[in-house]
């Protein structure tokens, strides 16, 4: 049950906050332990470079092109 | 419904059934003219005697409405078996074309209008204390009438203006709630820590069904975007949530996708748009009717380049894989998560009446690169289609360049640039979630169990002062039970 228990206090938190709260606020409560949340959060300095290097590369070829 | 309405609906299956077998097998009839018309006369023949052997014949009586639309019971329990003449007719076509009752196409039209008459709030069933099904609150939606007056999730619905739920499913109750704005519905509910059931008069409104159901600020500079399916509003919604985040500032982007099952193809495009430049491809489709027609963005991203990251998973299917793929292909956003479902077929919805429509199949769409990203259902039961198992291969048949010079693969739903699988439950948390210690989840026991014996909410939570919307992003969205929206 140890192993468990950061999953048991996230539930009990996010339940207790759609009761009183509605389930918006619950939602942005789950939100915080999603771990693809955290990935995507690390992820976007890669998003940034891959649009950078997909212009680059277009502009590389429409100038080759001419 | 009346005999002579079952004649005539009778007829009209027949004739259909028929005109699709004509569709499916056309180059076989093509081929030996002549011969088309006398094969619908055989086939209507054998579907007419057939027929009238099951209704004189059979040991019980013929239910004509089962027998030629199958049931909600059917298709809920047994959806592989394609219950119901005209379903099982369209299922030999593909997974996709489909038949809607008036239930369904009330359904379909409610989803696309993305609003409804009701008093707000889902509702799902769930073990009673003595074994049999009760209908529960799962959650008012904050805002609505239901919510302002004072319901609350894990409140038990026992009666409907005075009629008992006891035994109904979801379904009934949810039409019992439903009905014209401005009328008052009596609903009687049992909670935690009363003795005696509750009475609330709650007047039915307009209820706004969204689509973009949260957009917030989830670090410095940072938005969080959730769409969760695609509906005539979508693209409002969408530059509304962008307006209000002040999209000129943006630093960073997370559109979350995931169990986004699709919706229309046009607010796919718009809200691509938003995200390429302009006249960048957004996708393309045709068919053996249907010319080929592309989409272009039309408006632009006004040179907002802030980085974005996609989310999605094994439910992130059509109007949403058509954004996705396009945003892959031009290299606008990194796509994180789990392979997508895999649908790129295109239906046409064809009212054939007031109450009822046939959703058929008239396109492929193809991403901006070519990819066709529609999964294989023809090697594959129906069932292992729609619940692909987890270790099921991924086939990467069709590759294609982005922008960038990126290979993506099609042939099987988007295959995300980081693969990216959510963890697995543990035993202990499955058995919570899926209640073996009590009759329902552990969690929202808890919660309902705590704050009965509390005074009604907080009037001045920030909740209730926000617009009607709804939100599937709860934690237990895997493990609810259908909730259905009243």
């Amino acid at each position: 049950m140890n192993d468990n228990l950061d999953f048991i206090r996230g539930r009990i938190r996010v339940n207790l906050v759609a009761t009183v709260y509605g389930k918006d606020e619950a939602d942005k409560i789950a939100l915080e332990t999603d771990p693809l949340i955290e990935k995507a959060l690390g992820s976007l300095p890669q998003a940034r470079d891959l649009l950078a290097k997909a212009k680059r590369y277009m502009a590389s070829k429409a100038q080759t092109q001419r | 419904m009346k005999r002579a309405q079952r004649l005539v609906w009778f007829v009209l299956t027949t004739v259909l059934v028929c005109a699709l077998l004509g569709g499916v097998y056309g180059r076989r009839v093509e081929a030996t003219p002549g011969s088309d018309d006398s094969d619908v006369k055989s086939g209507l023949n054998a579907l007419t005697r057939v027929y009238n052997l099951v209704e004189q014949n059979y040991a019980d009586p013929v239910d004509p409405d089962r027998a030629l639309f199958g049931s909600i019971r059917d298709r809920d329990a047994f959806p592989a078996a394609g219950a119901g003449a005209i379903p099982g007719a369209l299922r030999t076509l593909d997974p996709h074309s489909s038949f809607f009752d008036p239930s369904a196409f009330n359904r379909l039209r409610e989803d696309q209008e993305g609003k409804y008459y009701g008093v707000g709030m889902t509702i799902q069933a769930r073990p009673g204390k003595m074994g049999k099904p009760v209908v529960v609150v799962a959650a008012p939606i904050p805002g609505s009438p239901a919510f302002r007056a004072g319901l609350r999730p894990g409140d038990v619905i026992i009666k409907v203006d005075g009629k008992s739920t006891e035994g109904l499913s979801t379904e009934p109750v949810s039409k019992m709630l439903k009905g014209p704005k401005g009328t008052v519905v009596h609903v009687t509910i049992s909670r935690e820590g009363y003795d005696q059931p509750l009475e609330f008069e709650i007047t039915r409104d307009e209820i706004s069904n969204l689509s973009v159901t949260d957009a917030f600020m989830i670090r410095p500079g940072t938005a969080y975007i959730r769409i969760l399916k695609f509906t005539e509003n979508t693209n409002d919604e969408l530059t509304a949530a962008l307006k209000k985040l002040n999209e000129k500032s943006l630093q960073g982007l997370v559109l979350d996708l995931r169990e986004n099952p699709g919706g229309l193809l046009q607010e796919a495009v718009e809200v691509s748009d938003h995200f390429l430049e302009k006249n960048q491809l957004i996708v393309y489709h045709y068919g053996r009717h249907s010319p080929e027609k592309r989409y272009y963005a039309a408006k632009g991203d006004g040179a907002n380049e802030y980085p974005i990251v996609v989310l999605i998973n094994r439910m992130t299917a059509s109007a949403s894989e058509i954004v996705t793929g396009a945003l892959q292909d031009h290299d606008r956003a990194l796509v994180i998560g789990e392979p997508s479902f895999g649908k790129g077929l295109v239906q046409t919805v064809y009212p054939l009446d007031e109450h009822t429509g046939l959703a058929l199949t008239t396109a492929r769409y193809y991403t901006p690169s070519g990819r066709l990203i529609q999964r294989d259902y023809q090697n594959v039961s129906w069932f292992d289609y729609l619940f692909r198992p987890e270790d099921a291969p991924t086939p990467h048949t069709e590759v294609r360049l982005t922008d960038g010079g990126r290979e993506v693969y099609g042939g099987g739903g988007i295959a995300p640039d980081v693969v990216f699988t959510e963890p697995k439950a543990t035993p202990t948390q499955l058995m919570l979630l899926r209640g073996a210690v009590v009759q329902d989840d552990a969690f929202s026991d808890f919660s309902s169990i705590t704050w009965g014996y509390t005074k009604p909410f907080p009037k001045t939570s920030k909740s209730a002062t926000k617009p009607f919307r709804t939100s599937s992003n709860f934690s237990l969205r895997k493990e609810s039970r259908y909730p259905n929206k009243t």
